[in-house]
């Protein structure tokens, strides 16, 4: 087996740096609030640094989570070494965040993050067992349908997911600049696809492109050639959305700015490149993370042909009798929507509120 | 004769059938400050944008130190550098704090290196006293600030002539002193200026001469004295009468700057 430490443990590690990261983060940012009410723009660069900081030290938690379940066998000396680890490079990261931004004593600041980490070493000590007693002893079938749903569908369902996305976008922007900048027959073209596109069922494309024209992936292995022809589906069907999205970016730029960028002398290429894009992408964010929400839960259509993803391998689990089938779709249904729901809301609702900070969009 | 920095020839432009400008010829000496007024839809943009070649004109020519931008293969974008503009909505860029949106033109057209760019950009927003502010973005300023933001981008291309398109007149009426007090300390420190205004105060205290356009043509020319004591064609004396009482005013206010400058 790859890990020493079951699979179980890694998780209650992962989620124990996670809710750290949480904890850490808010008291910072209550913190942050009361010393700053009058100062609202200390306010705003301290927290975009704090939470910059605040998402690598998460990063470095959850690796040092992972590469100590190679070594380590016994699960408790595995949960307290990791623990301890998290809370002394929170305390490290903490008290150089704090010196940082209020430009106070390293020793003073240390002080601070040390009984701030402290209290939140109790908490999560106890969230831990908590978390260990309630997945491992009282209701161990959820842990395991879990598990298996992560073991063997979470990678192929993200690894779907974020390649009909890349595909989508490469595609999506394409087609957005033909239907904007180029001539007529591209332009032609362009809406062609769009329209095409978007009046196919998504089961019917990947049918099309896996069994309908099975010549098309003749030189990959037979079941990679189903997982290609589903992300070929996905990516051509998202990019005839995600054309939408960048045109509606693109035409929300106005074009004051454009006549702007030109007076200084900037060439067509570079005001594209400098002003419009940069905007561009801000713009499309939330629309965008609708469109990843729409993939990532359309992604489960590639069970239909056998690939294996979290959908289809919930199925398998859940074939065995009728409790266990309520019980895997509800898990998975969970997962589905953990994935979807943060995402949506970060590059949703923040990016709406940001963007009209910023006055951008037509806001 | 000294050569004028920008020689505008006998331009015309017309938008379909609409013909905006009609034989438009003026010169502008170097260190010079005009103003452009008239009515509105007399065509003052378009002049503006001709000049600048965003709208090139349909005929004529424009001459810039002499050579013709006008003419076919020139490169608009490096007469465009300079050429600096401002424009009545600002048109800054949203997405670029004021100390970027000064600073892009430098790094990316002019190719220099980020800390020199920004060492350029910080200077000109010092002359626009906005050096508190370069940290924010454009939604984060006043309209008054965000004009001078927009003024220190053109300045900081160091360009020959910058043209000011009714560069206060989206602005409340308390923030347009602070703008208009700029562009007075830009034309004393000598920058060449081309000004479409209705500011008959800031034309009073800085330009050689006004231009009056009407219908796409310069109907009278000449210094702020004469306006203001015997402007002869009554088009000119009916559109003053209504300046007076929309900006009366505004004057005022411009004249007790210039007073506190003598104290
Ligand atoms: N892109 C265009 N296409 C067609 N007509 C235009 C265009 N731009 C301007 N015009 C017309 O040209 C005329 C002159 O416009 P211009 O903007 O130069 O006037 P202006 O003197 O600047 O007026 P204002 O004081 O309102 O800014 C107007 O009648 C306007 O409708
Ligand atoms: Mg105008």
């Amino acid at each position: 087996m790859l890990f020493q430490t079951d699979l179980r443990y890694i998780g209650m590690g992962t989620i124990n740096s996670f809710l750290i990261f949480l904890f850490g983060i808010y008291i910072i940012k209550w913190f942050l609030k009361k010393k700053n009410t009058a100062n609202t723009k200390v306010w705003d660069i301290s927290f975009n640094k704090n939470i910059r900081l605040s998402l690598i030290w998460l990063i470095f938690n959850l690796l040092i989570s992972v590469s100590f379940s190679f070594f380590i066998n016994n699960v408790i000396v595995y949960l307290l070494t990791q623990l301890c680890v998290s809370i002394v490079s929170d305390i490290f990261i903490g008290a150089i965040i704090v010196q940082k931004l209020f430009s106070k004593h390293l020793v003073e600041s240390f002080k601070f993050v040390f009984s701030i980490q402290l209290i939140l070493f109790g908490i999560s000590i106890i969230l831990g067992f908590l978390l260990i007693i309630t997945f491992g002893y009282i209701f161990p079938e959820i842990s395991d349908v879990l598990l298996f749903i992560i073991e063997f569908g979470l990678l192929s369902t993200i690894f779907i997911t974020a390649l009909s996305l890349i595909m989508g976008i490469v595609l999506g922007l394409t087609l957005a600049i033909m239907r904007l900048y180029a001539g007529k027959e591209l332009y032609w073209l362009a809406s062609g696809y769009e329209k095409l596109f978007r009046g196919i069922p998504l089961l019917v494309l990947i049918f099309i492109f896996s069994a309908g024209l099975p010549g098309i992936f003749w030189y990959l292995e037979p079941l990679d050639r189903l997982l290609a022809s589903v992300i070929l589906a996905l990516g051509i069907r998202s990019g005839a959305y995600q054309s939408q999205i960048f045109r509606g970016a693109i035409l929300s730029v106005n074009r004051g700015q454009l006549e702007a960028a030109q007076s200084i002398g900037m060439n067509k290429m570079q005001s594209f490149r400098y002003i419009v894009l940069p905007q561009a992408f801000r713009i499309a964010m939330p629309g965008w993370s609708n469109e990843y929400a729409v993939v990532i839960k359309d992604s489960s259509f590639a069970g239909a042909i056998g690939t294996f993803e979290m959908t289809l391998v919930a199925t398998i689990w859940g074939y065995r009798s009728v409790e266990l089938f309520t019980l895997s779709m509800g898990v998975v249904a969970i997962v589905y929507f953990l994935f979807t729901f943060p995402v949506t809301q970060l590059f949703g609702q923040q990016q709406v509120k940001k963007l009209k900070k910023l006055g951008m969009g037509g806001g | 004769m000294v050569e004028p920095l920008l020689r505008v020839s006998d331009v015309s432009k017309s938008y379909d059938e609409l013909q905006v400008l009609k034989d438009v010829s003026f010169d502008l000496l170097e260190r010079d400050v005009k103003v452009i007024f008239g009515p509105s839809g007399s065509g003052k943009s378009t002049l503006l944008r001709c000049i600048n070649m965003l709208n090139p004109p349909d005929k004529g020519k424009i001459f810039l130190r002499g050579n013709n931008i006008t003419a076919p293969k020139v490169d608009l974008n490096t007469i465009r550098t300079r050429i600096g503009m401002v424009f009545q909505h600002f048109n800054l860029f949203a997405h670029l704090k004021a100390i970027d949106n000064v600073s892009i033109g430098l790094r990316r057209v002019k190719g220099l290196k980020k800390q020199e760019a920004y060492e350029k950009a910080f200077k000109a927003l010092d002359r626009v006293k906005l050096t508190e502010w370069a940290d924010h973005y454009p939604a984060q300023l006043s309209g008054g600030q965000q004009q001078r933001v927009g003024i220190a981008r053109a300045l900081a291309m160091e360009p020959d002539l910058i043209l000011f398109d009714e560069p206060t007149s989206a602005l409340d009426p308390e923030l347009i002193g602070e703008v208009l007090q700029v562009m007075l300390d830009l034309a004393k420190a000598g920058t060449t200026m081309l000004v479409v205004t209705h500011e008959m105060g800031f034309a009073r205290a800085v330009a050689s001469e006004l231009l009056f356009i009407d219908k796409g043509i310069i109907i009278e020319r000449g210094t702020p004295e004469h306006f203001s004591v015997s402007p002869t064609s009554d088009r000119v004396k009916q559109f003053l009468q209504q300046l007076d009482v929309l900006y009366g005013s505004h004057e005022k206010l411009l004249d007790i700057l210039d007073e506190e400058e003598k104290i």
